[in-house]
């Protein structure tokens, strides 16, 4: 008898033989496409970078201040999310380690370009985070409580893929409005993701922590309950900024 | 799209996805490449790359040291571990 449970010792083969989980990620790519399409049709103030002529500057470092913090806040809820992971699988927590080291001082990058927004270290300290921000690192807690560490990874996976696929174009977009220099920890940013590969990655660990057909299911589902709460983050700020009249979205 | 790879110490032919790390065939043979850390630190993967050397993301400078240290200093000799495929190849997993 072991009563040493826990442990991911067996190391079992993954649910997702390699061609299945190239198939299944397929899906879940065209699923998050879907996700974007219905993203810029519905949500508000999402084409800045597009506005030359009107583009609203304190929305613009209020949107990087949010982003630096939501890294910091995210990072110790996504370095506790590993301890469940390597229960569940060690393959997966060693990827997701090694993830989390590229992304940890990602704030910075971030913080760098507020600076040459305006928006000084002390005054970015001042900055309470969003109430969506606020919702979504705890539904992150709640789900390392209750349901497991699979929709924490899907989030980034979520993020990663949207990263690679627009950030290119919303940064050449910033940097005819602002120029090169002002944007360049975006940039820098932007070449991590890419460069490194995160989409696939987060991938390579979310594979792992998949376990059943449930778990499919789920990973769906955390993808739209992400896009609901990332869409919320959205309207807080357009509220703020008055850009636009605001729905709200459902 | 799926690549080839063959074993010829073994005879056997499997197929991987693009991209896919080459320890990831032992999820089709078990045991076929013996692993362990994943990390390129203990030397349980090495491989000699027979054919299609090109197909395989290349060597990091660390990788060749801890190879050389360990006696396969040659080009065709690779850590599993570290490889990503992107085309055919023919490996011996005992060299
Ligand atoms: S598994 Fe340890 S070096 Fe490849
Ligand atoms: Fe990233």
């Amino acid at each position: 008898m072991n009563r040493c449970i826990n442990t991911g010792l067996g190391r079992g083969k993954p649910y997702l033989n390699p061609v299945q989980s190239v198939l299944f990620r397929q899906e879940i790519d065209a699923l998050i496409e879907n996700q974007i399409a219905e993203w810029n049709a519905n949500v508000p103030a999402t084409d800045q970078h597009h506005r030359k002529n009107d583009f609203n500057h304190p929305m613009y470092a209020r949107g990087l201040a949010e982003t630096a913090i939501r890294i910091r806040l995210l990072r110790v809820i996504e370095s506790k999310a590993i301890s469940d992971i390597a229960k569940l699988s060690p393959e997966a927590a060693k990827i997701w380690a090694e993830y989390e080291c590229d992304e940890m001082l990602h704030d910075e990058m971030f913080i760098q370009d507020l600076e040459k927004a305006g928006t000084s270290r002390e005054e970015f300290l001042q900055i309470e985070p969003y109430m969506s921000t606020k919702l979504l690192v705890g539904f992150f807690s709640y789900l390392l409580d209750h349901e497991g560490p699979l929709g924490v990874v899907a989030y980034s996976y979520l993020v990663e893929y949207v990263n690679v696929k627009l950030e290119p174009e919303k940064l050449k977009g910033l940097e005819a409005i602002l120029g090169k220099d002002k944007i360049a920890g975006q940039i820098a940013h932007s070449h991590t993701d890419i460069n490194h590969d995160h989409p696939g990655m987060v991938w390579g660990a979310l594979r792992y922590l998949i376990n059943k057909e449930e778990d499919k299911a789920a990973l769906k589902k955390y993808l739209r309950e992400f896009q609901d709460l990332l869409a919320m983050y959205f309207v807080e700020i357009n509220n703020e900024f008055k850009l636009e009249k605001v729905k709200a979205v459902a | 799209m799926l690549h080839t790879i063959v074993l010829t110490n073994s005879a056997e032919t499997l197929q991987l996805p693009d991209k896919s790390k080459l320890t990831d065939l032992s999820e089709l043979a078990e045991g076929v490449i013996p692993f362990s850390c994943l990390s390129g630190i203990c030397g349980s993967c090495v491989i000699e790359v027979e054919c299609g050397l090109e197909n395989l993301s290349e060597a990091e400078p660390v990788e060749r040291t801890f190879l050389t240290s360990l006696g396969f200093a040659e080009d065709q000799y690779r850590l599993a571990c570290q490889c990503k495929l992107f085309g055919p190849i023919s490996i011996n997993t005992e060299p």
